[in-house]
């Protein structure tokens, strides 16, 4: 196991090394603003042995968490996913069934995941390497998760300290669970958001323990679309004194200046429009690279979107959209969310941002969707919550970056592989609606419960009324005229003559 | 003075000429619209035919296309459609469909019910200058289609084209299904009266009567109806596989309907559909008796036309689904029911049933809108009530229809 803790400030912190207390046990500092990041490596012998069983079966799991808390993060720091646990993996056999997975999954909250019907498949037109199926399910806290996980990861002396750095995932805004089966390792990545906090690690009972105490700053030799970082490193138990560093590297996401607002039109009715308000109309960069806005969605089923309708293109330009770059497949069109199997879709819209850059400093883009039908409630109303999209600029870039030296890289968000090996992403932060989570609450109006015992009644007796009406002209003009051909005078003098 | 020219314009040519202009007119419109606003003028189930159609063209299966769930015909037939210049083929055919069943209905009117040419016209006119037959069809939408196939029914059965008669109901039930409700209505009309073969003496005993219905006309409208029905769906299983069966046929089965629309039956399928341990297979059984028995049995025979408006009328009013597009299946009919039917010699009875029919929608389209645009959930009480209501408009004015249908002699013009 090892394990490294990260603390990055931004470029103007007041951060000095020497007021770094280091020992044997642990490295103590004092306040000051930064993020935290705490990555943990394990092998599968380390793991307990039904999680290592489960893992052996897939080639690669990726489970991905991110806060409804609107949160301040620092570049390198910058990506970001919709709020919710996102779920991507790739088993080794085709006909793997996800149910121990499924189970496994469950100490995060109740999920909805046991039917491999739920999954949807990414495999198409995403960069080699990525996962073959995904599944999301929104969660609010990692609370219970920090709570059922104790037992199962805490034990022997040290089990008080492990229960209570797994409190401190209670705090974290984001969460990162990969393995892969060519390196066999679990790589845990926590991160908690920009904030004044006291530099505080203790030494791993259990293995390595590296520190990082960074900020940004401008390293030498760095080039443009470098991020430089300077600061002090050591190890738990190993350093005395703290060596200083500093580096640069390539970022695969970075922080574009602006934020955006995500919220639906009312009245929303069952063809709700979300808009995107925008505060920044420029793309990140001026140096000639080709940048795009986008937005990526992941939509529970209760929402979708029609991959028919973003088709035109002057309806695309009429709600400010450039194109649908990506809509998950399947996406049924008309069935109700209870029929529905699949959790829901995801959807990569590439945004059109106003051309006069001048005259709009905010800019807001339509998302025209469908809500599709619930299950009756005992009100008349159901409430869905659709998490943020993740906003950013993407910038081609050339093919043989070396995002992968960045030592906090992340991959395979869902939409990342959807472009160019080297494409950068500029991250735009979401702000909320009035202080709320990275949530859109969405009424959806559905039949009322109490509804169903008129409706069967009264149904079969409008229809029987109707019916019997019918029938009744019927056996009135059987009486009158029989099943045959009516008789006409002419036909009846003939008849009688 | 203005009577006399309203007559001269029911003569054909400007009668199809005025047709033909109003759906060029809209399609050029339409085509207008559609390059310039954001809003279509092409109804949605265009782009799920073209977009089929250019599957097609590109060997693959329209079934390719999600919610496509028509037979492979119709996407053949808008192949040219794939080359994006001819975007409008296929409304181009609609239109033409339309002006086809239009000139079947003035033949039908004045070959077999020996009309003049004015009058005639007078009652295509309600078909063919029709606002909402001739959008519908430059929209994009194919119900027209289903008119032409009706009416090209009708016509061959009362000019005794057998064999024609087979071969399009045979073709009509391959393309939408319903039609299937007009085949009990010709085989029962098909007697020796009808048929010219003279009348002949009642049947002694029930042996004989079986053996006198059992007519070789009968048994040939049969065969040939089945096997061009067979022969298409075994053709198209044969190019395309389940998805032809599951899409064109097992869809209308398996679906659950729970989307907002006119039946009767819409909020009960809904809730049921809510719950998985219901079935509403019951529902098929009113329609099907009204449909398929009862009113050609007592109408067939006296006027074929008006059975088969009745008939449609039955199949739409008590159908799970219903939407407007439905009410052209019928609407075709009403030039041949019209003509000396209690609607039109009591005009209050005839005004009335137009206002209430339209008022019935009109009340659930506003429920509707309410619940599609505002949000409101007005499934229940407001939308189910109104959509209970429009069905007992309906069923009184199917009354209508059936009365008058039971005292019809339609003049024969045939000599004996």
């Amino acid at each position: 196991m090892r394990e490294r803790i990260t603390y990055f400030s931004p470029r103007d912190a007041d951060l000095d090394p020497n007021q770094l207390e280091i020992n044997g046990v642990k490295v103590q500092g004092p306040a000051v603003e930064a993020v935290r990041e705490h990555k943990i490596t394990l092998t599968l012998p380390e793991l307990p042995s039904e999680i290592a069983g489960l893992l052996r079966d897939l080639d690669q799991l990726q489970l991905r968490w991110a806060t409804p808390a609107s949160y301040n993060t620092l570049e390198p720091f910058s990506s970001r996913i919709s709020p919710g646990l996102h779920v991507s993996y790739t088993p080794i056999k085709e006909d793997h069934d996800p149910e121990k997975l499924c189970t496994a999954l469950q100490a995060f909250g109740r999920l909805d995941c046991s039917s491999p019907d739920v999954f949807i498949n990414l495999s198409n037109g995403r960069q080699a390497g990525s996962p073959a199926l995904f599944f999301y399910n929104e969660l609010e806290k990692l609370d219970g998760f920090a709570k059922r996980l104790g037992p199962v990861v805490c034990s022997g002396p040290t089990a008080a300290d492990c229960r209570k750095q797994l409190q401190e995932l209670k705090d974290a805004v984001s969460l990162d669970m990969s393995y892969d089966s060519t390196s066999e390792a679990v790589k845990i990545q926590a991160l908690w958001p920009l904030q004044k906090r006291e530099i505080a690690v203790p030494a791993s009972p259990k293995g390595r323990t590296e520190v990082g105490i960074l900020r940004i700053g401008d390293a030498p030799g760095m080039e443009a679309h470098e991020v430089g970082v300077s600061g002090v490193l050591a190890v738990v138990g190993e350093t005395k004194t703290p060596s200083p560093t500093m580096f640069a590297f390539a970022a695969r996401h970075r922080a574009a200046s602006g934020s955006f607002t995500s919220r639906f039109q009312q009245p929303t009715g069952l063809h709700p429009t979300l808009q995107l308000s925008l505060s920044s109309t420029a793309p990140p960069v001026d140096d000639g690279a080709e940048c795009a806005p986008y937005a990526y969605f992941t939509f529970p089923k209760v929402i979708f979107a029609d991959r028919y309708q973003l088709a035109d293109e002057l309806f695309l330009a009429s709600k400010n959209l450039a194109a649908a770059k990506y809509v998950s497949e399947p996406v049924d069109l008309e069935a109700p969310a209870y029929t529905t199997k699949e959790w829901g879709s995801n959807v990569l819209l590439e945004l059109a941002p106003p051309k006069d850059k001048a005259a709009a400093k905010n800019w807001t883009v339509e998302v025209p969707l469908h809500l599709r039908y619930l299950k009756p409630s005992p009100t008349g109303k159901e409430e869905a919550g659709i998490p943020y999209p993740a906003v950013f600029w993407a910038c081609n870039g050339e093919q043989d970056v070396g995002y992968a030296i960045n030592p906090f890289d992340r991959i395979n968000l869902g939409y990342d592989g959807l472009f160019e090996p080297g494409t950068t992403f500029w991250h735009v932060s979401p702000k909320p609606e009035a202080d709320g989570p990275l949530i859109n609450n969405i009424s959806v109006p559905v039949a009322k419960e109490g509804a169903s015992q008129w409706v069967g009644v009264g149904t079969a007796v409008a229809v029987g009324l109707g019916f019997v009406w019918v029938l009744m002209k019927l056996m009135g003009g059987y009486a009158k005229s029989g099943h045959g051909t009516v008789k006409t005078a002419e036909d009846k003098d003939k008849k009688e003559k | 003075m203005s009577s006399s020219i309203l007559s001269s314009l029911l003569r054909p040519a400007p009668l199809f000429s005025i047709a033909a202009i109003l759906r060029l007119v809209l399609l050029l419109y339409g085509t207008w619209q559609d390059a310039h606003s954001a809003v279509k003028y092409t109804d949605i189930d265009y782009l799920v035919f073209t977009d089929a159609a250019r599957y097609v063209s590109n060997g693959l299966s329209p079934y390719s296309r999600e919610t496509y769930r028509y037979t492979p015909l119709l996407a053949w037939m808008l192949v040219p459609t794939a080359k994006p210049h001819l975007f409008s083929f296929g409304k181009v055919v609609f239109a033409l469909a339309d002006l086809l069943a239009g000139w079947l209905i003035v033949r039908v009117l004045r070959k077999q019910r020996g009309m003049s040419a004015e009058r005639a016209g007078a009652f295509a006119a309600i078909w063919l200058w029709n606002p909402m037959v001739a959008t519908i069809s430059t929209r994009g939408s194919s119900e027209g289609l289903l008119g032409v196939l009706t009416m090209a029914l009708l016509w061959a059965v009362e000019g005794k084209r057998i064999g024609a008669a087979g071969f399009i109901l045979g073709l009509s039930v391959h393309f939408k299904i319903y039609p299937f409700i007009y085949a009990p209505a010709i085989i029962w009309w098909m007697d020796d009266e009808h048929l010219g073969n003279g009348v002949s003496k009642s049947p002694a005993s029930f042996a004989d009567a079986v053996i006198k219905f059992l007519s070789p006309q009968r048994i040939q409208l049969t065969l040939i109806s089945l096997s061009t029905f067979m022969g298409l769906n075994v053709l198209m299983y044969y190019i395309y596989g389940t998805p032809f069966l599951t899409h064109s046929y097992l869809h209308h089965v398996t679906r659950i309907d729970h989307r907002h629309n006119f039946s009767p039956y819409n909020i009960f399928l809904y809730l049921a559909s809510a719950d998985p341990s219901s079935s509403s297979l019951h529902a098929f059984l009113p329609q099907l008796l009204l449909s398929c028995l009862f009113i050609p049995f007592v109408i067939a025979k006296k006027d074929l036309a008006t059975s088969m408006m009745a008939q449609t009328f039955a199949f739409v009013t008590f159908n799970k689904v219903c939407t407007s597009q439905y009410f052209l299946w019928y609407m075709i009919f009403l030039p041949l029911y019209l003509p000396g039917s209690s609607m039109l010699r009591v005009p209050s009875r005839g005004i009335t049933a137009l206002l209430l029919w339209v008022l019935g929608q009109a009340a659930w389209l506003q429920q509707g809108y309410e619940l599609e645009f505002l949000g409101v959930s007005t499934f229940f009480p407001g939308m189910w009530l109104a959509s209970l209501g429009f069905f007992l408009i309906n069923c009184w004015i199917l009354g209508i229809i059936i009365s008058d249908g039971a005292e019809r002699s339609i003049q024969k013009v045939h000599v004996m």
